[in-house]
């Protein structure tokens, strides 16, 4: 076996977790806004149990009605939720995967439109993201949580779980009680370390007293990162102290609202960078341990046991990728493994904007049932135009469906966009995708044409074209200066250092999305002064959260600037005038202009092939049918490849 | 010439993972085999024979009768005789120096020319008994062997020692001697049927010091023993220095650690580039001038 | 000041030295005896080889030690330097005397131990002082099944070597400096019977990865399998071990136990020669241990030529066809047969 320490079981209080490979609690937005389980919910669950995954713990439940973290979260509190989990837990379990229940209480960090009450916290400080002053909780209101943690480990147990965890990381609201930074009560709740501590220790008190034979643990941020909060040494001791309460294991995990980007790690964090936290709770505690973040690969997970630094390794966006990761390292088919790249864009980005997950690479994610690739009842031969993600999905499908398939690809190379999205610093890992989508091909023998760029005539003989021909950068949609070289975002990718190095290069967002941030942090690498603009509220206004902060933490230190809502009032040679809220502002030497639009869909083709086989089987995916993002391209390739 | 090895009767601890159990459950499943590194030594000192430097191999193994088996498979894997040497006290756990100091009695009186043994046992691994066997004979000791031969003219040894990073190390070494092996050098002996039958028939002679002194023990140097399910440490990983500023650490984490060095950046065609390669090649010692 | 008296109760380490300064390993050990010793309030002294008290060792008073003894013996003679330290220590015998569990450590304080005629605990996982002052150390046994804490009797001194790749090496004192003493060559000793012959370098071609010296890497740059054959050439005159990038592996250039990086290999050579590699953290971090990195890369710009101290712009394959040329003019395959020898 290629990873023999990944597949030893590890039995916790008598729950015997089939692998080291865990799945952490995630919110999905698949639960009814009631807050009850759904099929979809259930479906996703069983897809990733079936895949071989150890232990599952399910998303962050709320204890009490002064909870919650959207619309879709389910109320552990109401009995309402028991059958359905019921179904959910017994199926997980029938196909071999242990499952826990996680108990949640979001303390400042939600805001009060999904529940219409006050937020509540240990004291009243303002969350910095959700900008809400909270309630001080009342010590009459703190017993009835405390209580709401043990009804709620009640309903668990009576809803067949394995075991519960008390969630006390992600600045919520144990780690609020837990931190000086949050808690500035004067009472026994707050002051000293013991005082700090009281309130998790009553919750896992309480918890344990109504956990009966169920396993109970605790998530905690294994550092805050934040001056003057819980270092590393502290939580070491709070671990500690918690644990001689009689846990039965401990997760690590970081980040929270005074350091957002952690918890959710995008591309720019290193592969098991945090795994350190979980090494140094494991020299101190007796009890199993779990890491997480960041941990995409088999192969690393096993090193992570293999040095010892923990028990237990939770892959979970890994898992969401590809449900099948567990049985496929455990078969040591490493290369059939589709990656999770770290991008964000549809399991956290899509949180944000109050939709069920998806993923990147993933389009079946909450939609296992009826995006199974089942085998074509009728093998037609299929071409498909163009190399990108969207055509390589395609024909991926599209082969694994028993077709028969032939890709063009006019370029000597495969990959698309993503060669181009790859080219920027920090972004190289999205090729992973088309790296294991080529592969994939390969495997499935799909005859590949590089370097021919299919006419009208060579797809006549198939059964059924799928054009993925992406979009084409056309001149910039602007001029601030006539005097000064306009390049549009190919062009801006080709400059090279000599061009760049020591001139202003103004690079305009019309994007809306990472590509300006990352072109101008290429240019700015190079040596050239770069000012950012756009006439949006910010600039990469559509981009994720944490991959914004990640990358404008990064330009700061390169000196870029940015002005948003700008607009460009004229310009005397190389002296551009914008304005920004009425404040007008010369920028002067401006010696180069980069202009990111949206791209244009290349329909050439299509229109090539309406004119000449109007009653051919035509379908378009991708950039091509609209200019849009990486994901949505592979959902078209996959969708239409189901559809043929 | 005589080759002894003495070969220790090491304890594997059978545990299923599904069903993990205190110390004493553990410690009963014990079943004793021969440790790789003594396999290693028995192998060197055959090899020697095999070689006609020496005439003839003894193995010898310290403990009660239950020891008998690993003579058993030393006979079967082509010893020409075994010896035990009845030993009551516990080896591994601390009596290794009391037990290095009779077997050097036993070796003694024996003509014996060159001693094998293994470099570390697998179940206790203090490596501390040939270190005691070698000085309370005052011979010389050559650990970590990986090929052992005799030289053609003198009765030396010549030795392989593996030092690390897969390096070796040549040494010459006079007998008597004793050589600790590490790891068995090619091939696969596989004991002998005829041999396992034979040894059946035998009574395992034992072996005493001709003096008994009566080894004090180790305890005599320890206030208190005490035995836990081990709890392996996590080796060591990249952490960011706790006197750092969040943000400081935060940074050296997003860069794994890794800073830039302001190197040397330089531009250059193949011939010019390549030289510049050749040049660090050189200082480090990797190519001539 | 600290003066050589406080021996009798002082913690000692003997320190490894790898390549003319303190290995890794010494300052793993020196890093978690600072921790216990700091609580007791002892003196820390490390035992070195050397004729000169240079800044080197002062500077492991930034790690915690209080005191260097320099002993006039080459380094690497195990033999020689513990019968120069029990002549020395035999009048005021410190309590406790570690090394790092090497082969050096181990050499000098198993055979101190037996000449001693005093247990030594070999490969230990922890040392600490209990409550009443007595050392305990913790070792393994049993395939790592079963722990086994020694408490020493009050007055016996413990001689131990304690397990490496533990213990993150900490600067704790900043700008602390250690007494360096030398100590007078106290005449000759009579000649080691056994001598060394010379030494065999491993088969790069076969090496694992991890423990080669020189490393020549190949990434997405070099661009096809007859590059890397290339640089299979040029490892081979070398004497280097070939690695790669997982775009390398993809591609069937390498083997899989030849990719470097978080999900293969973590290699530490002296020197890595890379042509080609971008240099993603997944493989970067793979060799943030090496000593000395050339890149060649066509991208002035790409992360790896970051890393490197010399960093050349060029076309990884030209470079590399150019230095076989070299190397074969300066005489055929030269270089490996000298490490074979050296």
């Amino acid at each position: 076996m290629m990873f023999p320490r990944l597949f030893t079981p590890l039995t916790i209080k008598g729950v015997t977790i089939r692998n080291r490979i865990i799945a952490t609690g995630h919110l999905t937005h698949f639960a009814s806004t009631d807050g009850l389980v759904t099929q979809r919910l259930i479906d996703y669950h069983v897809a990733r149990a079936k895949g071989g995954i150890g232990l599952i713990i399910t998303e962050s439940m709320a204890i009490h009605p002064s909870t919650a973290q959207s619309q879709y979260t389910i109320r552990l509190y109401d009995r309402q939720v028991l059958p359905g989990l019921r179904e959910l837990t017994s199926q997980i379990k029938a196909y071999g995967a242990a499952v826990f229940c996680q108990l949640h209480h979001m303390g400042r960090e939600m805001t009060s439109v999904d529940t219409m009450r006050p937020v509540v916290a240990p004291s009243a400080l303002m969350d910095p993201l959700k900008r809400e002053v909270p309630h001080e909780l009342s010590k009459a209101e703190i017993r009835e949580l405390v209580e709401a943690y043990a009804t709620c480990t009640a309903h668990a147990r009576e809803a067949g779980y394995d075991g519960v965890e008390v969630h006390c990381a992600h600045g919520y609201l144990i780690q609020e009680f837990l931190s000086p930074l949050t808690n500035h009560r004067e009472d026994e709740y707050g002051g000293s370390f013991e005082g700090r501590l009281r309130f998790a220790r009553e919750v896992i008190r309480a918890v344990k007293g109504a956990a009966g034979q169920m396993v109970v643990g605790i998530r905690i941020d294994g550092d805050e990162f934040v001056d003057g909060g819980l270092s590393l040494e502290d939580v070491q001791e709070i671990v500690v102290a918690l644990v001689a309460e009689g846990l039965d294991y401990v997760g690590l995990s970081v980040g929270h609202d005074l350091n957002y980007p952690p918890i959710f790690p995008s591309m720019d964090f290193p592969l098991g960078c945090f795994v350190y936290l979980a090494s140094a709770i494991k020299r101190l505690v007796d009890v199993p341990v779990y890491t997480s973040h960041r941990i995409n690969d088999p192969a690393l997970a096993e090193r992570i046991l293999e040095e010892g630094h923990a028990d237990l390794v939770a892959m979970t966006r890994a898992t969401l990728a590809d449900p099948e990761l567990p049985n496929k390292a455990k078969e040591g088919d490493v290369d059939g493994i589709r990656p999770c790249v770290g991008c964000l864009q549809r399991c956290f980005h899509r949180l944000r904007l109050r939709a069920p997950i998806s993923c990147l690479g993933n389009p079946a994610v909450g939609r296992e049932r009826e995006f199974a690739p089942l085998p074509a009842s009728q093998p037609r031969k299929v071409a498909v135009v163009g190399g990108g993600p969207a055509g390589l999905e395609a024909a991926r499908v599209l082969a694994l469906r028993r077709h028969h398939v032939v890709l063009f690809e006019q370029e000597e190379e495969l990959g698309g966009m993503l060669r181009l999205a790859a080219r920027v610093p920090h972004r190289d890992e999205l090729m992973g995708i088309a790296r294991w989508q080529i592969l994939q091909l390969k495997r499935l023998g799909v005859e590949v044409r590089l370097g021919q760029r299919a006419s009208a005539k060579d797809l006549a003989p198939f059964d059924a074209v799928v054009l993925a021909t992406g979009a084409e950068y056309g001149p910039p949609s602007l001029v601030v200066s006539e005097q000064v070289p306009h390049y549009n975002t190919l062009e801006a990718l080709e400059l090279g250092e000599a061009e760049v190095a020591g001139k202003t290069i103004l690079v305009v967002d019309r994007d809306y999305h990472n590509k300006a941030l990352g072109l101008a942090e290429r240019l700015a690498q190079m040596g050239a002064q770069v000012v950012v603009a756009t006439e949006e509220a910010e600039v990469g206004v559509d981009l994720d959260l944490v991959n914004k902060m990640m990358i404008w933490e990064r330009l700061r230190e390169l000196g870029v600037k940015s002005i948003s809502k700008a607009r460009f009032e004229g310009a005397n040679g190389e002296d551009v005038l914008v304005v920004h809220e009425g404040w007008e502002r010369v920028l002067r030497g401006v010696g180069a202009v980069v202009v990111v639009d949206k791209p244009k869909a290349n329909t050439l083709l299509a229109r090539e092939m309406e004119s000449q086989f109007p009653e051919k089987a035509v379908y378009l995916a991708g950039n091509c049918a609209a200019p849009r993002l990486t994901p949505e391209a592979i959902f078209d390739g996959y969708r239409i490849a189901l559809e043929i | 010439m005589l080759a002894v090895v003495l070969l220790k009767k090491a304890v594997f601890l059978s545990e299923s993972a599904l069903r993990p159990q205190p110390v004493q459950g553990l410690l009963a499943t014990r079943r004793p085999f021969i440790g790789a590194h003594d396999l290693a030594a028995l192998h060197h000192a055959l090899s020697l024979r095999e070689q006609a430097a020496v005439s003839r191999v003894a193995a010898i193994t310290a403990g009660g009768s239950e020891a008998d088996v690993i003579l058993c498979q030393a006979y079967a894997l082509g010893a020409d005789e075994v010896f035990r040497v009845p030993w009551e006290g516990d080896a591994g756990l601390t009596d290794a120096s009391p037990v290095g100091r009779v077997l050097a009695g036993v070796l003694a009186g024996l003509p014996a020319g060159v001693v094998f043994c293994g470099h570390l046992s697998p179940d206790s691994g203090r490596g501390l008994v040939p270190y005691v066997v070698a000085q309370s004979l005052g011979w010389p000791l050559v650990t970590r062997a990986v090929k052992v031969q005799m030289t053609p003219d003198l009765p030396h040894l010549r030795i392989h020692r593996d030092v690390g990073r897969g390096n070796r190390e040549v040494v010459e070494c006079p007998l008597p001697a004793v050589v600790t092996a590490v790891r068995y050098p090619s091939g696969w002996r596989y004991p002998k049927c005829a041999r396992l039958l034979a040894f059946r028939r035998r009574n395992v002679p034992t072996l005493s010091p001709p003096s008994s002194p009566g080894m004090p023990s180790e305890k005599r140097w320890l206030a208190d023993m005490e035995m836990t399910r081990a709890r392996p440490r996590p080796k060591k990983i990249f952490t960011p220095d706790e006197n750092l500023s969040a943000a400081e650490r935060m940074k050296m984490i997003v860069s794994g650690g890794l800073k830039a060095k302001k190197g040397k950046v330089v531009d250059g065609s193949g011939a010019d580039a390549a030289s510049k390669v050749y040049e660090v090649l050189v200082e480090c010692g990797y190519a001539p001038k | 000041m600290v003066s050589v008296g406080v021996l009798s109760e002082a913690f000692c380490l003997v320190l490894e030295q790898e390549a003319g300064s303190v290995s890794e390993a010494s300052l793993e050990v020196i890093t978690e005896l600072y921790g216990r010793v700091g609580r007791q309030g002892r003196p820390l002294v490390g035992i070195g080889c050397g004729e000169q008290p240079t800044a080197e060792f002062a500077l492991l008073g930034e790690y915690g030690l209080d005191l260097v003894l320099l002993f006039p013996v080459p380094a690497g003679w195990a033999t020689v330097l513990r019968r120069r330290m029990k002549t020395y220590l035999d009048r005021q015998w410190p309590p406790v005397l570690v090394a790092p569990a090497t082969l050096w450590g181990e050499e000098v304080v198993l055979g101190l131990a037996s000449e001693l005629d005093v247990p030594a605990f070999s490969n230990c996982m922890q040392l600490e002082t209990v409550e009443n002052g007595a050392v305990r150390v913790e070792r393994l046994f049993y395939e790592e099944k079963i722990a086994v804490r020694y408490t020493l009797a009050p007055g016996s001194p413990l001689l131990a070597t304690l397990a490496v790749g533990l213990t993150n090496v900490r600067r704790r004192r900043p700008g602390h400096r250690a007494e360096v003493v030398c100590v007078p060559d106290t005449g000759r000793l009579p000649a080691d019977p056994v001598t060394v012959l010379g030494r065999i370098k491993a088969d790069p071609r076969t090496m694992d990865l991890e423990e080669a010296d020189v490393i020549v890497c190949g990434g997405r740059g070099l661009g096809s399998a007859e590059n890397f054959a290339l640089l299979a050439k040029l490892a081979d005159m070398l004497g280097a071990a070939v690695g790669g990038t997982r775009v390398a592996r993809d591609n069937g250039w390498i083997t899989a136990e030849r990719q470097i990086g978080q999900t293969g290999k973590v290699v530490k050579p002296e020197l890595l020669l890379s042509f080609g590699v971008s240099g993603a953290t997944q493989h970067t971090i793979g060799l943030r241990d090496s000593r000395r990195i050339v890149a060649v890369n066509k991208d002035k710009n790409a992360p790896m030529m970051k890393l490197a101290d010399v960093a050349i712009v060029a076309d990884a394959r030209e470079v590399i066809v150019e230095l076989i040329r070299r190397l074969e003019a300066a005489g055929a395959g030269l270089g490996r047969r000298a490490a074979r020898q050296n």
